[in-house]
C-alpha cells in the first residue's frame, strides 16, 4: 500500500501539519494499526524531495515540528495517474481498493471511476483464466477455478462498494 | 380432529375467499351469480308442483255435473269461446231454469240476462280501447270480476254470460245439476315430472360448469397460498377442508342470492309472460321438502366441486404438485352411459305407452343421452388434439396446450353442447309438430280462411253478413254429413254438400256441372265404389244397433274419382253437388258451414270484423279461423314461445360457457405472461400468439357443437321414432345455433386479444 | 478496427418519471462477446431491449447493420429479430405445452419452414448442446441447465447475427451456468454471432471479450488494452 499517494490524496483537501495527516490517515485507513510518526515525517520528506509537497508556513511558537505542507501540480497529477491505474490483480487488495476509493472521494474526484478501473483490471485477470480453463485438464480448472473464485470475491466487493459510494461519500466527506 | 379445529379451518377458508383482494372477490363473485341462478332456477321447478296442482283445482272448479238431481232445477250451460286477436276468450253462456239452479261456488251468484261476470283481464281489456273490437261479441255489462277460483291463469280471459232460458234450450244446451269436481289426480303426472328433471339437469349442467369454472380463477395464485398454509404447519387435509369452505362462501352467498332472485322474481309472475303463460304469485309455494333438499345439496356440491378439482393436485409444503400427465380419458364407460340412454329410449324398457316406467324410461335416455354429451366431449377432444399434427405455428401451439389440458375447456364447452344438444332436439320435435301447427309464412301452410258453423235455418243470413264483411273475397256456404254403406256396421265416409262454385273454389276441380259427384281418393281412406247404395242414419242410443234410417242414397255411375288436393279445405270423402241429390234425403236439423275465403293479407282488424260480423247471433253462430294473417292461436303463440325460451336459453348458456372460457382464456394468459412477452421479443409476431387463443378456444367449441348437433338430432330422431311422426330438421335453426357457437369463441378470442397485447407488451419483460 | 454491427448512440428511455438510459452509447462488432455490467436497476435490461428493438428509445439511434432500428416499425422489427436474432433469458423462454425440439423448431416454423426439415435442424443443435437426449420431453420434464440450453439452442438455430442474453444463467448453480456459458460463447463463436450479455456475475462476465458498464443510465464502455 502507498502510504505515500495516500498522504498526497489527504493533503487535497488543504495543507496541513504532519500531526494532521497521521490522525487523518489513522482515522480513515489506521484499523486499529496506526502509522509511526517516523513513517510519516520520512514519507513526506521524499514527496517534498520528489517536488510533489512543498512547505507552506510554520506555525508560531510551535512544538518540535509545526510544518504545514500543500500539496503542488505535480503531487495532483501523481495521485490522478495513482487512481487511474488499477491495482494487479491479486488477492487480498481491497484494503488499497478501499483506501484509493476514500481519496477519490474525499478529493472529489470520481470514485466510480476508481472501481471501474479496477473491474477492468480483474476482468481481463478472469477472461485469461476462463481461458486457460477452457483448454485445460482437470487440474488446470482446479487452479484457475480458485483463483477465479478469489478474484470473483473481489469483485463482488466492488459491487458492493460501487452501490454504496454515496454512502460512504457521505461518511468521509463530513 | 375435534370440532373446533374444524371450525376453525372453516372460520380460515371463508376469511381467505373474501380476503384475498380482488381476484377473490372475483371469483367469489362469479361463482355466488353461478349459484343464485342455480338456487333460483331450482325452487322454480320446486314450485311447479304446486303451480300444476292449484291449477288444476281451479280448471276442476266450473266442472259441469250433468246428471239429473232430484229436486234441482239445472243451469242450462254453453261453453263458447271466441279469439281476439289470437287470444282463447273462454264464454261461458249460462240461464236459470228455476230458483234451485246452482252456480259455480266462486260465483257471487248467476249472471242475471244481459250481464256477465268477467276475469280482470278480460274486463280489463273490455274497458280499454284495445278491446273495443271485442265489445261486439260480449257487449253485456260487467256485473262483477270473477275470483282467482274461476280463472285459471292470471291473464285468462273468461267471461260467464247470462242469457235467457230459450236461446240456450234452442241449442240444446247442457243441462248442469252442479258445478265444480275434485280434481282426478292431485300430484303432478310422474312423467311429466320426470321430463321436468331432465329440463332442469339440462338447464343446470352448464351453470355447475360455469361455477367450477369460476373457482378455478385465478388457481395458481390460490395454490401458492394453500402451499403456505402447508409450510406453516397444516394438514394436507386440513388445507382441503380451508379450499372447501372456501367455495362454501359462496355457496352460501349464491344461496342467499338466489333467494332473493326467487322471491323478488315471484312478485312479477301474474304480469309477466314465461312461455306465454302467467301464473299467480299464490302459486309460486316451492314445495318444503324440495327446499330443504335444493339448500342442503347445493353447498354439498360445491364442496364436492371443490374437492374434485384439487383431486389430482398434491399441495405440498413448497408448492403445488400437479400431476403433469393426467390419466388418459377411458372411452368405455362414456360410451356404456350413452348407449344405457339409446337402450332405455328404444326399449322403454318395453313398459305399455304412457305408462309411469315408459315416461321414465323415456326422460331417462334423453338425459343420460345429453349427459353424455359433456361426459363424451373431454375424451374426444383429448383424442383430436392428441392426433392432430401439422398445420402452422399457431396451431401446433394451440393444440400441444389442449394436449397437456383440454379438461377445463372440454368441460365448459360441454355445457354449451348439451344445452344445444338439447334446443335441437326440442326444435327439431316443435319442427316436425310445426308441420301441425302450421305457422303463418310456411311454404305448406293452407289458404287462409274463417268458418262459421250455425245452424241450417241462420245459414244464409251468416252467409250475407260475413260476405259484407271487409277482407272477405268470397262465400260458400257447406252442409257436412256421413254416409253409412248400407247393411253394414260401420262403414262410414264423410260427405260435403256444395255448389259448383265452392267445388271450384275448394276442391280446385275446374269443370264442375250442377249434378256432379266427386270421389276423393286420399293415402287414408278409399272412397265407395260408384254405384254403392249408402243411408243416413240417427244413432238413437248407445248401441251400435239402436240405430234409424233417415234417408237413401247411392253413389251416382258416374262419379269422378279425384285425388284430394294438398292443403284442401274440404274434409270429406265424396263431394255432392246439389244437383245430385235431393234436399229431402238430407236431415234438415244438422249444422251450416260458412265458409269464407279472405284475402292473404287479411289484417288484425279484418279478422276481428268477421268474427263480429255474426256477433248478433251470440251462441247461435261459432266462428273459426285457420292460418289468417298476423294474430297466431294459441298454440302457434305457445310454440312461438318455446322457441323464443329455447332460443333465450341457448344463448344464456351460451354467454355464461362464453364467461367461462374467458376466464380460462385470461388465466392462461396471466400464467404464460411471462413466456408470451419473451416470445414477442423473440419476434414470435403477435398474430400467431393470437390465433393459437382462437385455436385453442375454437377447437373444443366446434367439436362440441359437432357432438350436440349429432347428439341432438340423434335423440330427436329416437323421439319422433315414438310418436312416428316424420322428421323435420330446422336446419336454419341449427345453423342459427352453430353460428352462436363460433360467433362466441370468435368474441372470446377477440376479447382476450386487449390482454394479450397488454401480457405481450414488451415492458413485462421488466419484472424480474 | 472494422464497423459496428450494432451501435447505439445517445439512447434515452424513460418508464414514467424514471430515466432507465438517459443517453447511453454502445457498439458491439460482429462475433464478439460484449457483457453488459452493472448494480441492478441501471438500466443494463433496457439497454439490451432497445438494442434488440424490442423497445424503442425516447431518443438517440439504435443502427444495425446499417438500417436504423430505432425508426422501424413494429413489423419488421419483430421479423428482423425472429431471423437476425436469438434470445436467452433467466427463465420461462421455452413455450411449456411445446415439447424441448419443437421449442427450437418454433422459429424456423413461424418463417415457414417444413416441419420435418426444421425438426432436423432443431435436433442437430440440441446434440450440439450436449441436450439431444431431453429432445422429446416437455421444459417442465427437464433440470434447469438443461432447459437453458434448450434455451440456447433455439435462440442459435436460425443462425443468428446477434444473441441477446439476458442473465442466461442467473437461474443456475455455478457449475451449469458455466456450462450454459461455454457452450453458447462457444457455439456463438462457431458462427459468427455476435453475444450481448447482461450479467451481474463476474464469472460470467468472464466469457465476455470486453464489459460494457451501465450505471444511472449511462454506459461506460472500457476500451483499453
Amino acid at each position: 500500500m502507498s502510504i505515500g499517494h495516500t498522504l498526497l490524496g489527504l493533503l487535497e483537501g488543504g495543507p496541513r501539519h504532519g500531526y494532521d495527516l497521521k490522525r487523518a490517515y489513522d482515522e480513515h485507513f489506521g484499523h486499529g494499526r496506526p502509522l509511526h510518526y517516523g513513517q510519516v515525517y520520512a514519507t513526506l520528506s521524499r514527496l517534498l524531495k520528489n517536488g510533489l509537497i512543498e512547505e507552506s508556513g510554520v506555525e508560531q511558537g510551535g512544538g518540535p515540528d509545526r510544518k504545514r505542507y500543500a500539496v503542488t501540480a505535480e503531487g495532483v497529477t501523481d495521485v490522478d495517474t495513482w487512481l487511474g491505474t488499477p491495482e494487479k490483480p491479486e488477492l487480498y487488495m481491497q484494503s488499497t481498493l478501499y483506501t484509493k476509493v476514500v481519496i477519490a472521494l474525499m478529493s472529489e474526484r470520481d470514485a466510480q471511476d476508481v472501481l471501474d478501473t479496477q473491474r477492468h483490471a480483474h476482468l481481463r485477470a478472469m477472461r485469461e483464466l476462463t481461458a486457460r480453463k477452457r483448454g485445460g485438464d482437470l487440474a488446470d480448472q482446479l487452479i484457475c477455478d480458485h483463483a477465479l473464485f478469489h478474484l470473483e470475491a473481489d469483485l463482488r466487493w466492488l459491487e458492493l462498494t460501487a452501490a454504496r459510494i454515496d454512502e460512504l461519500r457521505n461518511q468521509v466527506t463530513s | 380432529m375435534n370440532v373446533r379445529g374444524w371450525m376453525s379451518d372453516l372460520v380460515l377458508g371463508v376469511r381467505l375467499a373474501v380476503g384475498g383482494g380482488r381476484t377473490s372477490w372475483a371469483r367469489l363473485a362469479l361463482s355466488a351469480v353461478g349459484i343464485a341462478i342455480a338456487t333460483a332456477v331450482l325452487l322454480v321447478a320446486a314450485s311447479a308442483g304446486t303451480m300444476h296442482q292449484e291449477r288444476e283445482v281451479r280448471q276442476y272448479a266450473d266442472f259441469v255435473q250433468d246428471a239429473p238431481v232430484e229436486g234441482v232445477d239445472p243451469t242450462l250451460t254453453d261453453r263458447n269461446y271466441t279469439e281476439f286477436r289470437g287470444d282463447h276468450v273462454a264464454l261461458t253462456y249460462v240461464a236459470a231454469t228455476g230458483p234451485s239452479s246452482p252456480k259455480p261456488a266462486g260465483l257471487p251468484e248467476l249472471p242475471a240476462a244481459g250481464e256477465m261476470y268477467a276475469s280482470p283481464a278480460l274486463a280489463e281489456l273490455l274497458a280499454s280501447p284495445e278491446g273495443e273490437l271485442l265489445l261486439p261479441r260480449v257487449p253485456e255489462k260487467v256485473a262483477g270480476t270473477l275470483p282467482q277460483g274461476m280463472v285459471e291463469l292470471p291473464g285468462d280471459l273468461v267471461a260467464w254470460i247470462g242469457v235467457d232460458e230459450k236461446t240456450l234450450a234452442d241449442i240444446d244446451a247442457v243441462p248442469a245439476y252442479g258445478f265444480g269436481s275434485d280434481p282426478e289426480a292431485a300430484s303432478l303426472d310422474p312423467g311429466l315430472l320426470a321430463l321436468l328433471l331432465v329440463g332442469a339437469v339440462v338447464l343446470l349442467l352448464p351453470v355447475f360448469i360455469f361455477v367450477t369454472s369460476a373457482s378455478r380463477i385465478a388457481g395458481a395464485e390460490r395454490d401458492r397460498r394453500l402451499s403456505a398454509l402447508r409450510l406453516v404447519g397444516s394438514g394436507s387435509r386440513q388445507v382441503r377442508r380451508i379450499a372447501a369452505a372456501e367455495s362454501l362462501a359462496g355457496a352460501f352467498v349464491g344461496l342467499v342470492l338466489g333467494a332473493v332472485v326467487f322471491v323478488v322474481a315471484r312478485q312479477f309472475t301474474d304480469r309477466i309472460d314465461l312461455f306465454g303463460e302467467r301464473a299467480y304469485v299464490s302459486d309460486v309455494v316451492p314445495d318444503p321438502v324440495l327446499t330443504a333438499l335444493i339448500v342442503l345439496l347445493i353447498p354439498a356440491l360445491s364442496v364436492l366441486t371443490a374437492l374434485f378439482a384439487l383431486r389430482r393436485t398434491i399441495i405440498e409444503p413448497l408448492g403445488v404438485v400437479r400431476q403433469s400427465k393426467p390419466v388418459r380419458r377411458r372411452l368405455w364407460w362414456r360410451l356404456a352411459l350413452i348407449m344405457l340412454g339409446v337402450v332405455l329410449l328404444t326399449t322403454q324398457l318395453g313398459a305399455a305407452d304412457n305408462s309411469d316406467t315408459w315416461a321414465w324410461a323415456v326422460s331417462g335416455g334423453a338425459a343420460l343421452l345429453l349427459i353424455g354429451v359433456p361426459v363424451l366431449l373431454p375424451w374426444l377432444v383429448e383424442r383430436v388434439a392428441g392426433q392432430v399434427s401439422g398445420g402452422p405455428t399457431s396451431w401446433l401451439l394451440a393444440v400441444r396446450r389442449l394436449q397437456l389440458d383440454s379438461g377445463t375447456s372440454a368441460r365448459v364447452v360441454g355445457g354449451v353442447a348439451v344445452v344445444l344438444a338439447g334446443a335441437i332436439t326440442l326444435q327439431t320435435v316443435l319442427m316436425s309438430v310445426e308441420g301441425v301447427v302450421g305457422l303463418p309464412g310456411g311454404e305448406d301452410a293452407p289458404p287462409g280462411a274463417v268458418e262459421v258453423s250455425t245452424s241450417q235455418e241462420l245459414a244464409s243470413a251468416v252467409s250475407a253478413e260475413v260476405a259484407a264483411a271487409d277482407g272477405v273475397d268470397a262465400v260458400h256456404t257447406l252442409r257436412y254429413t256421413s254416409f253409412y254403406e248400407a247393411s253394414t256396421t260401420d262403414n262410414a265416409w264423410g260427405a260435403v254438400v256444395v255448389d259448383c262454385a265452392a267445388v271450384r273454389d275448394l276442391v280446385r276441380v275446374r269443370d264442375c256441372t250442377d249434378g256432379d259427384v266427386y270421389l276423393m281418393r286420399d293415402e287414408y281412406q278409399m272412397p265407395p265404389e260408384p254405384g254403392t247404395a249408402l243411408e243416413q242414419r240417427d244413432y238413437q242410443g248407445t248401441s251400435n244397433a239402436d240405430l234409424v234410417v233417415t234417408g237413401t242414397w247411392s253413389v251416382p255411375a258416374d262419379a269422378k274419382y279425384f285425388d284430394r288436393p294438398d292443403n284442401s279445405s274440404v274434409y270429406a270423402t265424396i263431394v255432392v253437388t246439389p244437383g245430385a241429390i235431393a234436399a229431402a234425403a238430407l236431415p234438415q236439423d244438422e249444422s251450416a258451414t260458412v265458409y269464407a275465403m279472405v284475402s292473404h293479407d287479411l289484417t288484425s282488424d279484418q279478422l276481428e270484423g268477421i268474427r263480429n260480423s255474426v256477433a248478433a247471433h251470440r251462441v247461435g253462430a261459432h266462428v273459426y279461423s285457420f292460418n289468417t294473417g298476423p294474430d297466431l292461436d294459441d298454440n302457434q303463440q305457445t310454440y312461438v314461445a318455446i322457441r323464443t325460451g329455447l332460443y333465450a336459453g341457448s344463448i344464456f348458456t351460451l354467454l355464461l360457457a362464453g364467461i367461462s372460457l374467458l376466464v380460462l382464456a385470461l388465466e392462461h394468459i396471466r400464467e404464460r405472461r411471462r413466456t408470451l412477452a419473451m416470445l414477442t421479443a423473440s419476434g414470435v409476431p403477435r398474430g400467431v400468439l393470437g390465433r393459437s387463443l382462437l385455436w385453442q378456444v375454437a377447437l373444443p367449441i366446434v367439436l362440441g357443437v359437432v357432438v350436440a348437433l349429432l347428439t341432438g338430432i340423434g335423440l330427436a330422431a329416437l323421439v319422433m321414432r315414438l310418436t312416428e311422426d316424420p322428421m323435420v330438421v330446422d336446419w336454419a335453426g341449427v345453423a342459427l345455433l352453430c353460428a352462436g357457437a363460433i360467433a362466441l369463441s370468435l368474441l372470446v378470442s377477440a376479447m382476450t386479444m386487449p390482454f394479450l397485447r397488454n401480457a405481450t407488451r414488451l415492458s413485462a419483460l421488466r419484472t424480474e | 478496427m472494422t464497423q459496428p454491427l450494432l451501435a447505439a448512440t445517445g439512447v434515452v428511455k424513460s418508464f414514467g418519471p424514471t430515466k432507465a438510459l438517459d443517453g447511453a452509447n454502445m457498439s458491439v462488432r460482429a462475433g464478439e462477446v460484449v457483457a453488459v455490467m452493472g448494480p441492478s436497476g441501471s438500466g443494463k435490461s433496457t439497454m439490451l431491449h432497445c438494442l434488440a428493438g424490442i423497445i424503442q428509445p425516447d431518443a438517440g439511434t439504435v443502427m444495425y447493420d446499417g438500417k436504423e432500428l430505432s425508426a422501424m416499425p413494429d413489423q419488421p422489427r419483430s421479423t428482423l429479430r425472429r431471423t437476425e436474432f436469438g434470445f436467452v433469458f433467466q427463465f420461462g423462454q421455452l413455450v411449456p405445452e411445446l415439447s424441448c425440439i419443437e421449442n427450437v423448431a418454433l422459429p424456423m416454423r413461424l418463417g415457414g419452414m417444413k416441419r420435418r426439415d426444421a425438426e432436423a435442424k432443431a435436433r442437430t443443435w440440441l446434440d450440439r448442446l450436449e441436450v439431444g437426449e431431453v429432445a422429446a420431453k416437455r421444459p417442465g420434464e427437464v433440470s434447469g441447465g438443461q432447459g437453458q440450453r434448450v434455451a440456447v439452442a433455439r435462440a442459435l438455430v436460425t443462425g443468428p447475427r446477434v444473441i441477446f442474453a439476458d442473465e442466461p444463467t442467473g437461474a443456475l448453480d455455478s457449475l451449469n451456468g458455466e456450462h450454459v456459458m461455454r457452450l453458447l460463447t462457444e457455439a456463438a463463436k462457431d458462427t459468427g454471432a455476435a453475444v450481448i450479455l447482461v450479467t451481474h456475475e463476474p464469472r460470467v462476465a468472464a466469457y465476455s471479450d470486453r464489459e460494457v458498464i451501465v450505471r444511472d443510465g449511462h454506459t461506460r464502455q472500457v476500451e483499453f488494452a
